[in-house]
């Protein structure tokens, strides 16, 4: 779960993101602006379909699941599957 | 003449916008949003103050150089920033900051009769010249967005559609823009422009979807390395016959099926309109790319206080366009000047992360959104 700005820019840092899922509770674009373009796909506990995340997410061309429920935190490292239905399970 | 709009026009122009705001904003059941790199509620508060305050000034300037109708008229072509959005931003921010004051109990100016009118007149001449419909705003029911004519619309849409994997990197890249043009914009969808639905050649339904103020030198976190190389870029985008989709007050459209070909691809720089092939919006993109990678690193550097104040040259940018169609330097300088401090007061009252009172009229109906001046 990315919170902070210094969270953002040290993922940044962290090479090959293609395999990456951002999972947040920030439906603003802008806050994962240099690293949105890289990751494999977005999971939002908040937001809409109109909310910026959506529309860029929707633009680049990623899955992204919004208002998104959570029955446990998913921890960096943790290996996700996001279905077409958009039921997400920890592999 | 703007002095002699009648009371009763005044506030029915105000209720009709009321009404298709509020149309709009529950229609797309926005919700608040918040970014650890701004305060946005605070931020626009202090965006509607300014406009608020340098409006009625601005279009006075305006009418002075051009009439109304002409700068909806000059608006009105592909890629042409003002568009829409700006024409909101004037009118709403007007209302906004207006409310908030009377929210206070604080004071209007003793001219705010005047004031008011001489904005809604204006606002109400131009939108309806730039509109192809002759209204101010997407009409609840069937809301549209048509600025161009069809000798325009044919212009473009003739071409052999893109094939599916040139089409595919086409968006990929104009995801980045637009990804760019929200960073340049402060979390803000300014630049994100869809105006349509156009007849098609064989029936399609056809839509213009851009992205301007890629090169943008005046808002002061955008250095000159940050600006892309033109100004705009665009799609026009065909969906089967029937295809619907909802065009609202921001400039933006929801409802849009992902099934669509694209008839063309353009960008809009010095030397005007033009195609440009997929490779030109990939370099495009890339430069957008590395360009929003900077701006975040600066913006994530700002100030507490920043985070607020930035509201100020945001929204005056929305209002620079209209002095710079106008084609007189004078109006510009004046704008700049009149909004080195605009909004002083507000940004006084504010409370940094919390939203003001004015933000509980969108719970309102819309003959109670915006206090009659009458």
């Amino acid at each position: 779960m990315l919170t902070s700005v210094d969270e953002v820019l040290a993922r940044l840092g962290d090479g090959d993101l293609s395999r990456t899922v951002l999972v947040t509770e920030q439906a603003s674009a802008t806050f994962f602006g240099p690293i949105l373009p890289q990751v494999a796909g977005v999971i939002c506990t908040r937001g809409g379909e109109s909310a910026h995340l959506a529309i860029v997410s929707r633009g680049l061309g990623l899955s992204c699941l919004m208002q998104a429920e959570l029955e446990r935190d998913l921890t960096p490292g943790t290996v996700v599957v996001v279905d077409e239905q958009g039921t997400i399970s920890v592999a | 003449m703007t002095a002699a709009i009648a009371t009763e026009h005044v506030d029915e122009i105000v209720r009709d916008f009321a009404a298709a705001l509020i149309y709009t904003t529950n229609r797309e059941r926005r919700t608040a949003m918040s970014s650890p790199l701004y305060d946005l509620p605070g931020r626009s508060s202090l965006g509607f103050a300014v406009v608020h305050e340098v409006a009625p000034g601005l279009v006075e300037r305006l009418e002075r150089v051009v009439p109304a109708e002409e700068i909806g008229r000059r608006m009105r072509a592909p890629l042409v920033r003002p568009y829409y959005l700006q024409l909101f931003i004037l009118f709403e921010g007007y209302l906004m900051g207006r409310e908030q004051r009377l929210l206070d109990g604080r004071d209007v100016p003793g001219d705010d009769a005047e004031r008011t009118a001489r904005v809604a007149d204006w606002f109400a001449r131009a939108a309806g010249a730039y509109r192809i419909d002759g209204s101010a705003a997407p009409a609840e029911g069937n809301p549209t967005q048509r600025i161009l004519d069809d000798a325009e619309v044919e212009r473009w849409t003739g071409g052999t559609p893109l094939r599916e994997d040139v089409a595919a990197r086409a968006q990929r890249a104009l995801g980045a823009i637009e990804l760019y043009a929200l960073t340049v914009h402060g979390e803000q969808r300014d630049g994100n422009f869809d105006h349509g639905p156009y007849d098609g050649p064989g029936g399609e339904v056809v839509q213009f979807h851009e992205i301007n103020d890629l090169s943008n030198d005046f808002l002061p976190w955008v250095l000159p390395e940050d600006r892309l190389p033109v100004d705009a870029v665009g799609v026009v985008r065909a969906y089967p016959a029937g295809a619907g989709t909802l065009y609202d007050m921001f400039g933006t459209s929801s409802g849009t099926s992902s099934s669509f070909d694209l008839r063309a691809v353009l960008a809009r720089d010095d030397a005007g309109l033009r195609a440009i092939d997929v490779d030109e919006l990939e370099a495009l993109g890339a430069a957008a790319q590395a360009a929003t990678g900077r701006l975040y690193r600066r913006i994530a550097g700002w100030e507490p206080a920043y985070k607020t104040e930035y509201g100020r040259p945001l929204f005056l940018n929305h209002l620079v366009p209209f002095a710079r169609l106008a084609g007189d330097p004078e109006v510009e300088r004046w704008l700049v000047a009149a909004g080195a401090d605009a909004g002083a007061e507000e940004l006084a009252l504010q409370t940094p992360g919390e939203g003001r009172s004015v933000w509980t009229l969108f719970g309102a109906k819309s003959d109670d959104m915006f206090r009659s001046v009458g």
